[in-house]
């Protein structure tokens, strides 16, 4: 069964979807965003921004249809890829105050276990090979 | 410094999609597809919401046991989504459905289809898609109030327009399905399976849509949708009757041979079959039959071929319908017709109790049909034959026999028959005959007819109907 070209054409190339935007953005704040991304983009990517900009600012109703037809957005940032998040994620630093190092009796009757040695990159072998092992 | 950044959120929501969506998304496609990477972006700030909901705790411990849905699903959606979260519900479910029917699973496309409805009822029930649409398009504030009232309804005018898109595209596969887009294309091959998704697409969304109040829709946009399927039915059922329409007008009865004939009455007897009769449809399937049947018996064609037992097979479902719709009073204004295709059907029946069965139904429906009258009439004149021959077999003596009432009650019958006989069809020229065979059974067993003249004449007494055919 055939289908007549619709909406869905509206919803499959929606350019809110396809860039994760928010579809509560301002004709400017689209501009300002994808004006950013261009910038960082590459020569073929930068046109295609560009074409998805045309299709969201040039019409108003267009831009409202895709709007409505976009998927609802938790904040203005915008959908990205897990590893662009985690460079952009800060190192934990927690603020609280750690005890000074003080060497106890304790640490140096506990030493590690065989298995933990073997793991250990710098641990020594746990015995030294005979000349009889290289034959 | 902040511990806790919105990079830190935006990483936590794209961890939670990238554990929750493949499951989720495999188990509302009914185990048929997985999300792609469209879909991932799509979906990125879907399952952070869900997680807020409280239908999670349903859904979520069986998100990866595929026997649980969609019973969890709906549980879940009975205890209650938020409207955000009916939204993109809305859209993915469209999405699915979609997806369903290309790959004509019509089954699953039918609940996804049913599911993206109810989250647009959901979503349109409430405030949600007006302050949506503030934010997306915000009013200028330097307009009048008029002004500001036309964006508004030019704006829910593009809202409606993109959900009514979806009726359309339902009704031009529709039509595609009965080939009513190409009036050049044969109409024998039908894809009933399209037909009958497509149809009780529409009729679901009628059904779901059928009690919403305008408390519910300030603005009207669902009780307009409403409307949209319903008429969006109509018209398909309306180019279907005419198309039926063209189709007999362009056959021969002379020479066409009873493929030709036959196949606007099994094509719509078909369709109809798949989406409901509806008022139009009968009245029009069964003034059609009864014409073509007249033409082929006044033409002859009747005794060459067996086309009209065959036509008169194909609509007799139509004929019932309307037979109860008259009845129940819901339509009104061709009795005559379905008592003429009674007539029909009862003529070459040889059974006196089926005859008189259906003669007396299209007597019941048009009280006073010329032809369904005349033979009623004749059969209760075998009503009347039947009693006088048992009455034929009773001796003269038994009339002294105290507290015998046989012959009484045998001639009682003979009497009322006759008597509906007449009054049916009063010029039927058997009657006479019955007439004087009663009154020489009655002189012999001594029974006096007149004791039942004052008896109340039958009631059923409407002018007659006169007809030519």
């Amino acid at each position: 069964m055939s289908d007549k070209p619709s909406d869905h054409d509206l919803e499959k190339g929606n350019p809110f979807d396809l860039l994760g935007l928010d579809p509560r953005m301002s004709p400017r704040e689209l501009t300002e965003v994808l004006r950013q991304r261009a910038e960082r983009a590459l020569p073929e990517e930068r046109a295609q921004l560009q074409g998805l900009w045309r299709k969201l600012t040039l019409k108003e109703s267009e831009r409202i249809k895709f709007a409505l037809l976009a998927h609802p957005r938790g904040s203005r940032q915008g959908a990205q890829k897990l590893d662009a998040l985690r460079d952009k994620v800060p190192p934990f630093l927690s603020r609280k105050k750690l005890e000074p190092l003080t060497p106890t009796a304790l640490d140096a009757l506990v030493s590690p276990s065989d298995a933990a040695q073997r793991e250990l990159p710098l641990a020594p072998p746990a015995r030294f090979p005979t000349s009889n092992d290289h034959d | 410094m902040k511990i806790w950044t919105q990079h830190h959120a935006a990483l936590l929501d794209a961890l939670r999609a990238e554990r929750y969506i493949p499951p989720l998304y495999r188990r509302l496609s009914r185990e048929r597809y997985e999300a792609d990477d469209e879909e991932w972006r799509r979906l990125s700030d879907w399952p952070s919401l869900l997680r807020k909901e409280a239908g999670w705790r349903i859904i979520e411990p069986v998100l990866e046991q595929p026997d649980a849905w969609p019973a969890a699903w709906h549980q879940a959606t009975e205890a209650g989504w938020t409207t955000t979260a009916e939204h993109h519900h809305a859209l993915l479910f469209g999405r699915l459905a979609d997806r369903f029917i290309a790959d004509e699973e019509y089954e699953h496309a039918l609940w996804s289809w049913t599911e993206s409805w109810r989250a647009w009822k959901a979503v349109l029930s409430t405030g949600y898609m007006r302050d949506l649409l503030s934010d997306v398009a915000p009013l200028d504030e330097d307009e009048d109030e008029e002004a500001k009232e036309r964006t508004r309804e030019t704006h829910r005018t593009i809202l409606l327009e993109l959900l009514d898109h979806r009726i359309q595209s339902r009704v031009h596969a529709l039509r595609v399905c009965l080939s009513l887009d190409d009036e050049a294309r044969s109409v024998e091959v039908i894809d009933r399976r399209g037909l009958r998704f497509g149809w009780n697409a529409l009729l679901l969304l009628g059904e779901q849509l059928r009690d919403v109040e305008e408390a519910e829709d300030p603005n009207g946009t669902l009780r307009r949708i409403r409307r949209k399927s319903s008429s969006a039915r109509e018209q398909i059922a309306t180019e279907v009757i005419a198309r039926f329409e063209r189709m007999i007008e362009a056959v021969d009865l002379a020479d066409a041979p009873s493929n030709e004939v036959l196949l606007p009455f099994e094509w719509i007897a078909e369709v109809f079959d798949i989406i409901g009769y509806t008022d139009y449809a009968v009245t029009t399937a069964v003034t059609k039959a009864v014409e073509i049947c007249w033409r082929m018996r006044k033409m002859g064609r009747e005794d060459r071929t067996d086309d009209l037992p065959k036509i008169l097979q194909l609509i007799t479902p139509f004929n019932k319908d309307l037979f109860r719709r008259l009845e129940a009073g819901t339509s009104f204004g061709h009795n005559s017709k379905c008592a003429d295709f009674l007539v029909f059907q009862g003529e070459p029946l040889s059974d006196h109790d089926a005859r008189f069965e259906i003669f007396s139904r299209a007597v019941q429906i048009s009280p006073g049909h010329r032809n369904a009258s005349m033979l009623l009439s004749y059969e209760y004149l075998q009503v009347t034959r039947a009693a006088l021959g048992r009455a034929k077999l009773m001796l003269a003596t038994m009339r002294h026999i105290p507290g015998n009432t046989k012959p009484e009650q045998t001639l009682k019958e003979a009497y009322d028959a006759l008597a509906m006989a007449r009054h049916h069809y009063s010029p039927n020229e058997r009657i006479p005959d019955y007439q004087e065979q009663l009154e020489d059974e009655a002189a012999r067993l001594g029974v006096d007819l007149t004791q039942w003249e004052a008896a109340p004449a039958p009631d059923d007494d409407d002018e007659r109907e006169d007809r030519d055919e």
